[in-house]
Order: structure tokens, then sequence, then C-alpha cells
């Protein structure tokens, strides 16, 4: 099945839609409440930091935990690859003639197919977490990395175990299922000569590792069969208890809003075992690299072993959210998923995975481990596309459009012409989707008659009492599209006092492409727009109305423009310039009186939130007062995510719907957000839906109602 | 309110469901007396019942914690005895001995008792926070699925 059938398939799946949503809203919830009182990002840089370590430092640890977890006569095994770890293991398991094998949850088993391997010689190994259980007795592989099972409804899970066990289970009885389990695994400890876990940590200084479950599975595959294998990457080895505890304090409340999981457990050496000869037990210690320990150097990578399997990058991911781990994933799944298989499958798999992401930057906030996953995405989207190449109508538009200005305006100039049979009746909208149908979910802007740097000469000014003076720049939404939005801002910036300049030319600001992969288009067409942009030292500021535009400002230029060294020092200037619209107001500290007595709600761009850092909701709450209703899940993605709404449409789609069921609830008469784009996918949302709510970019609003 | 390291700790041993029950030193070799434990192994007061432990489990079990730990209301348990070892984890209930002057406040404080029980070539240590559980099944919580379906706490201050 390729991307786009497992996708359609996914989208047409209401179980895991269900699922999903209820577990992303509960999750964020739970998590909440379990990091109260704690402060978080220190907490995330502490670990970040401990856990910065190249493949010098990784060996150092690597060979300490040898030494002290072999003086009771543990082994320590070091597999190079995914088949020599299958077959260390397979070998002790035949030394020691079982038929079965115990197996506590473990990714990394996952990610060398360890059961595949085990059963084609014979053996069965028997997943004794209730969720991996499941999927193994209906064929399956996990679709979460903490819930393995999330996809399955009870009445599946029923239907499985009926089939199973020949036993009667009443659809909903959910404690008759788990009494089941108890009882049916329960016996294969006992049948079991060997327990295969993971480890969540591997404590250098001690030779000790800790598992983390809340069943107690992990307990009972290291207690009662006699031979314990314990399979483990070694990114989970940490210098000591103090840096163990650390994972240990994070890793429930980001998995699942716990504050700790029930069961912690510590294990060192070959501890007593009865069912051995001389009463101890063999333990095995499987250090699995499969390309782990080249990562440890690689610039970029390295970041990625710092992942302690939390699964919180699928759990706030709106992508994932929609389409569950089977179709966002591979082995690993969600945004470290992506990149995890990179790094150790298939690449080409991986390249498809990475264009599944949205760039809405909730994985790289939420990550315990401090993991910038959305910049790692980035990178390797960029990398892969020019691998695997970028489909030819796509590199035209980046590379000869719109990194050309003149090209890419006499387009837009082509375009305002064409659309005129299609123009609705309000003037800027089209009545007519010039996209398929299956994309067709929302109701489209028009392109503007009039350009913005057109209309800009012409807006009012009063030049005398200016006395404060910023660059704004516009981008290709409010230049081509929303022209409207930029006069606004100049006219409310020019009541108070502040002139505003913008480009002599509009040349875009390299986003699209660098989020299509397109990384030399992207770093042409950023290269060219500096040839336009002013000496920030000028200005009181550099503005923008859109925080897509003003993140790439921020974070793309200095990082595309390394070589460039009178560029990248411009673009060092105005990375530290650049401010929204809105946060420019709030430092200028006018006290604004709002005229009107509208509801206003308030959603906040993923790229204002988490780009620029801040969501206008308080400054909106503290000018509105009563009338500013929150909005639920306001940070949540909107679905936009620029060309990602054309290319996954039923996606894009799927992540708006959402955003209009919380708009509904709030009953506000009007939604401002501060993003062109967001404007677009939900104005065009509103108006496709037929609903009477008023979408407006806080410059249109400010503008009107001030 | 600040509260105390009890009383933190009794608040997150709560939310798991756990069982809160406060006993004088004195008074515990009556309430092992009135409880029939299968296993009993407190080292404080040099109590200590064996029973048979197979695939069917026992009825309870009564252990002793070296810690207690309030942020998160975890009990840590010696493990390294394997009949210990399975007790815990095949009773229906498990009841831990919590002496209230080992309570520490966070999980870092227990870093140094972990450090140095690990200093031997092999050892087991458990921090065990509740019965066992899941919600692998739709979310939906769920007590017992392999090992003990409850938990208590005993709750002791040293000396009468």
């Amino acid at each position: 099945m390729n991307l786009d059938q497992k996708i359609r398939n996914s989208l047409n799946n209401k179980i895991l839609y269900k699922n999903l949503k209820n577990f992303a809203s509960a999750y964020k919830i739970s998590r909440k409440n379990a990091f109260n009182g704690l402060d978080f990002d220190q907490l995330v840089a502490d670990l970040s930091s401990k856990k910065s370590r190249n493949r010098a430092q990784i060996n150092e640890l690597f060979e300490l935990f040898k030494q002290n977890a072999t003086s009771s006569g543990a082994k320590v095994y070091q597999a190079t690859n995914a088949v020599d770890a299958c077959r260390y293991i397979t070998e002790i398991c035949k030394k020691h003639n079982t038929e079965y094998i115990a197996k506590s949850k473990s990714m990394t088993s996952e990610e060398i197919k360890l059961n595949e391997y085990l059963e084609k010689e014979g053996l069965k190994p028997i997943e004794t977490d209730l969720g991996e259980w499941i999927l193994q007795i209906a064929g399956e592989h996990p679709s979460h990395m903490v819930m393995p099972a999330i996809h399955k409804s009870r009445q599946q899970v029923a239907e499985i175990f009926r089939r199973y066990t020949g036993e009667d289970i009443a659809d909903d009885d959910i404690d008759k299922m788990v009494k089941i389990a108890r009882k049916y695994l329960r016996d294969y400890y006992f049948k079991a000569t060997v327990g295969i876990t993971g480890a969540n940590v591997a404590v250098a200084n001690a030779g000790a590792i800790g598992i983390v479950t809340n069943e107690g599975n992990g307990r009972l595959t290291s207690t009662v069969p006699p031979v314990h294998i314990v399979l483990l990457g070694y990114e989970k080895l940490v210098a000591d208890f103090d840096e163990a505890l650390k994972v240990i304090k994070l890793l429930p409340k980001a998995a699942t809003g716990q504050i700790i999981s029930t069961y912690v457990t510590w294990i060192k050496g070959q501890n007593s075992s009865h069912k051995n000869p001389h009463g101890i037990k063999e333990t095995h210690f499987v250090f699995l690299d499969n390309g782990r320990l080249d990562f440890f150097d690689h610039p970029i990578l390295k970041e990625a072993l710092k992942c302690i399997r939390c699964g919180s990058c699928a759990n706030i991911c709106p992508a994932y959210e929609m389409v569950g781990g089977h179709t966002f994933g591979h082995i690993y799944i969600g945004a470290i998923g992506s990149i995890l298989t990179r790094m150790y499958h298939d690449e080409k798999t991986a390249h498809e995975l990475l264009k599944l992401c949205i760039g809405c930057k909730a994985c790289s906030k939420f990550c315990p481990a401090g993991i910038d996953l959305q910049s790692i995405i980035s990178e390797l989207n960029i990398e892969t596309t020019e691998k695997f190449g970028l489909p030819a109508a796509k590199k035209f538009i980046y590379r000869k459009v719109i990194a050309n200005p003149s090209i890419f305006k006499t387009t837009m100039k082509i375009g305002s012409f064409l659309q005129i049979p299609i123009i609705s009746k309000d003037k800027i909208h089209l009545s007519k989707s010039p996209l398929p149908k299956d994309k067709d979910f929302r109701v489209l802007p028009s392109i503007s008659r009039e350009t913005f740097s057109k209309i800009y000469p012409k807006i009012d000014t009063n030049k005398n009492s200016m006395n404060k003076k910023i660059f704004f720049y516009p981008g290709c939404a409010v230049e081509y599209f929303y022209p409207y939005m930029g006069k606004a801002l100049v006219k409310v910036l020019n009541r108070f006092g502040v002139k505003v300049d913008i480009p002599t030319k509009q040349v875009c600001c390299g986003l699209p492409a660098i989020h299509a992969g397109d990384g030399n288009a992207g770093k042409a067409t950023i290269s060219k727009n500096l040839d336009y942009m002013p000496d920030p030292s000028n200005y009181d500021a550099i503005i923008v109305l859109c925080p897509s535009c003003g993140m790439a400002i921020k974070e793309d230029f200095p990082k595309h423009m390394k070589e460039d060294y009178t560029k990248l020092n411009l673009s060092n200037k105005l990375s530290e310039k650049i401010i929204s619209f809105r946060e420019y107001l709030e430092k200028l500290g006018i006290d604004l009186k709002i005229n009107n007595n509208v509801k206003v709600t308030y959603h906040t761009p993923c790229h204002q939130g988490r780009g620029l850092g801040s969501s206008a909701e308080s400054y909106l709450k503290a000018i509105l007062g009563e009338n500013f209703i929150p909005l639920k899940d306001s940070d949540v993605c909107c679905g936009f995510g620029g060309s990602y709404s054309i290319e996954f449409a039923g996606i894009s789609k799927g992540i708006l719907d959402k955003k209009i069921e919380n708009i509904i609830q709030t009953g506000a008469d009007i939604v401002l957000t501060d993003c062109p784009g967001c404007v677009m996918q939900i104005e065009g949302g509103l108006l496709k839906k037929n609903l009477d709510i008023k979408v407006m970019h806080i410059s249109t609003f400010l503008d009107s109602y001030i | 309110m600040n509260k105390t390291p009890l009383e933190r700790f009794l608040k997150y041993s709560s939310m798991v469901s756990n069982e809160h029950i406060f006993l004088k030193e004195s008074q515990i070799n009556s309430y092992l007396k009135e409880t029939r434990f299968n296993y009993i192994n407190i080292p404080s007061l040099n109590l200590f019942r064996d029973c048979v432990i197979d695939e069917n489990g026992i009825e309870s079990a009564i252990v002793e914690a070296e810690a207690g730990i309030s942020e998160t209301g975890t009990a840590v348990v010696m493990s390294e005895d394997e009949k210990l070892r399975l007790a815990t984890c095949l009773c229906e209930e498990l009841t831990v001995i919590l002496y209230t002057d080992k309570i520490f406040n966070n999980l870092e404080d227990i870093a140094p008792i972990l450090e140095a029980n690990m200093r031997k070539e092999s050892n087991y240590i458990a921090f065990i926070t509740g019965a066992s559980r899941t919600a692998d099944i739709e979310r939906v919580l769920t007590i017992g699925v392999h090992g003990p379906v409850r938990m208590k706490v005993i709750l002791t201050e040293r000396g009468e």
C-alpha cells in the first residue's frame, strides 16, 4: 500500500479517529497536571545537556557499564546490526532449549524485528504487555510507542480475544478482557526459560539498568524465567543515578501524564534464581549499534539519540492525530519515528514520512529531552529530497517562479486575470475552487487586483507627528492576497506616530521552498530577499503580519546564509529585531480601547506561539475584557501548512474541522488570529460550511474597531 | 501551603488508589496476627514468613520499604531476595510498611540509596507506586493486569 492509500484508509477509520482524538484531549490535561509545580523548561534543559554526548563519551560510559555489569558474571554483547542481535539472542534461547520466551515491551526489539526472527527459528516469543499481546495475537504492529494498541476499540479487542481463547467475552467488558490476559500470560512466565526486556536507562557507574512499566510485566519477565536478556541501544546509557532519575522524573509525565509509572525496576548483575542449578540467574546485556554509534558524531542526528521514547511528539502532533502510527510511522512512529526511520531503516520510507510533518513545531516544544524535532525533520527533508528528487512541477515553482520576484509577480498578475470568471460577489474570494474535488474543502481567497506594494504609496499618512520608524516585511500572502491587512497595519501604526517603510521589491521569505525540501531554492530565495532588506539599526523594529515569514527571518535566514558573511551579518541583525505587529504594539505600551461589543476568540498561529514565541491571548484579554472568549486548543495547528493543505488535503481538512468545532463552542462572532495563512484556512473552512463567524487578522480588527 | 513530606506522600499515594493505615511500631505484631499474610518480610522487626509461590500466585504479602518518595507516592523496596520479588509480583494484595522517617522529598534524593546498594555485584530494587495497572484497551484504566490488584501502605513511626 502506498502512502496516499494508507492516508485515505486512516482518514476513513472512525475508530482510529475517535480514539486518537479522545486521547489527545485527555493527554493534554493529565500532562499539564503532572508537570504542575515543576519547572518543565529547566528539567528539559538539565536532561538535554546531560545527554549531549559524542561517540567517544558514549563509548566511555559503555566500558564503565560493562565493567560494573559483568562483575557478577553477566555477559555484555555488542551487536553491530539487527541480524547480529537477533542471532545472538536466538543462540541463547536455543542453548537453553526453551520453547516459549516471555517478552516485555521493547521498541528496540521492534526495530530489529526480533519476534519474526525468533519465530522463523521455531521459537515462541510471547509479548506480555497487554497492548503488545493484543497486537501479537492479531498479527499487527504497534501504532504508538507507549500505547501500542491505541488504534483498537474494545469491541475489536473482544473479538480478537474470543477468537484466540474461544471464551465468551462481551463486547464492552474490558475487565474480563484484562482478566483473560492475566490468566493466559501468567502461564507463559512460568513456561518460559528465557525472559527478554528492554531498558529505559543503563546506569554506567553502577552497571545497572532501569525498566519502567505500569503492568508489572517487566518485573515478572526479569524475575520468573532463569535467563534474562536485556536488549538496548547505546543511547540508553546515562552516567549515574542522578541522571537516570532525571529520565524517570520526565518520562511517565511526558508519556501518559502519570506522575510516575507503577513500577520502576532497577537491576544489576545476576540475581538469585532458584530454577538454575547454581541458584543464580543467567543475564545478558545486548547493546545494539545498528548505526547508532556513528550517529553520536553526526552534526544533526546526534540530537535524536537523546530521545527517551515517551511518544509525546506523537501525542501532540495534529497530523499523527488524524492518521495514527501505522500511516505516520514505519516501526518508530510520529515525529521521532520519521527521524529514526531515516537512521535505522529505509531512507525512501523516511523521505515520505518526513513530508507528513506540517511544520507546527508542537513536537519540539513538548519534547522532554529538548530535541528540536521539527528542525531535524526540516533538515532531513532537504537531505532526502535532494536524494530522491522533487516532483518537476514543484521544482519549477520553487526554483523558477518564487525565487525570481519579477517572474513571480507576473505569474500572480496572470493569475489575477485568469481568476476573473470565478471571482465571487464579495470580490475577495473565489466562487469555485480551481483545485480537484478531493482537495476542495475551503473557499479560497482571490488574488488581489492590486498588490500591497502598489497600494502602499496611496495610504494617507500624517507625516508630521511621526517619531518612530519601523520596517514592515509584508510577505507573499499580504502582497498578493491580503493587501488590506498591510494597509490596516500602516494606518494603525501611523495613528500612533510610527512611520512604516517597506521593501522596494517583494521577495518570498524562502520558507515554502524549505518546507518542500528544496534547500537550494530556499537559499537562493533568501539571498535575493536580503538584497531588499534594510539595515535594521535604522529602525525601531522589523515587523511582520505573517509569523511564518517572521520565523523564517528569525531562524532560517541565519541558518542558510552561513556561507555569505555580509548576508549572514544582515540576517543576524534582522533576526534580533523581527517581531509581529501585535508584539510591537505591546512593546509600545499603547492603551487601546475597542469600540464594539462583539464576542471575540483567538487562534494562536503555530509560528507565532512557537516560532516567534508568544501568543496574543493575554494581550487580547486585556484589551477586550469579558468580550474575549478563550479558544480550546488555541495553540494547536489549524491545518494550513502552506502547500501541505493541498498535498495532504484530507489531513489538513481533518485538523481544520477540529479547529472549527472548538471555534463554534466559543460562541464568538469573530475569530482573531495573526497569520494570513491561518486566515486563509479558517475563513475558507467556515465559509465552505456556511457558518456566520468572521475571521480577521488582528491588524484589520484593530484598524476597524479602535 | 507547603505540605510535609508525609502529607505529600499521602496525596500522591492516594492518587493511585492506595489504602493507608497508621500503626505504631508496637502494633505491627498484632496486625500481622489479625491479617494472615502468606508472605512476610520485615527486616527491621525481624519478622519473616515464607511460603510456596507458583503460577497460581498467593493471596497476600507484606514487605518493608527501604524508603518512600513523597513527590510520587512511591515505596522503594529492596528486592534482591528472589522470594520477595515473586511474592510482591504475584500476590493479590500487596502491603508495604513504610517508616515515616524514611520518606524523602524528591526522586533525586533516592540517588544515594540506589548508588550505595548497587555497589554490590548484583541487586534488584523496585519502585512501587500502586497496584498493577493498564490502560491499553481504549485507555480505560484497569487494575491488576499482571500483579497485585490492591496495595496498602502502613505508615509507622519508629519506637513505641
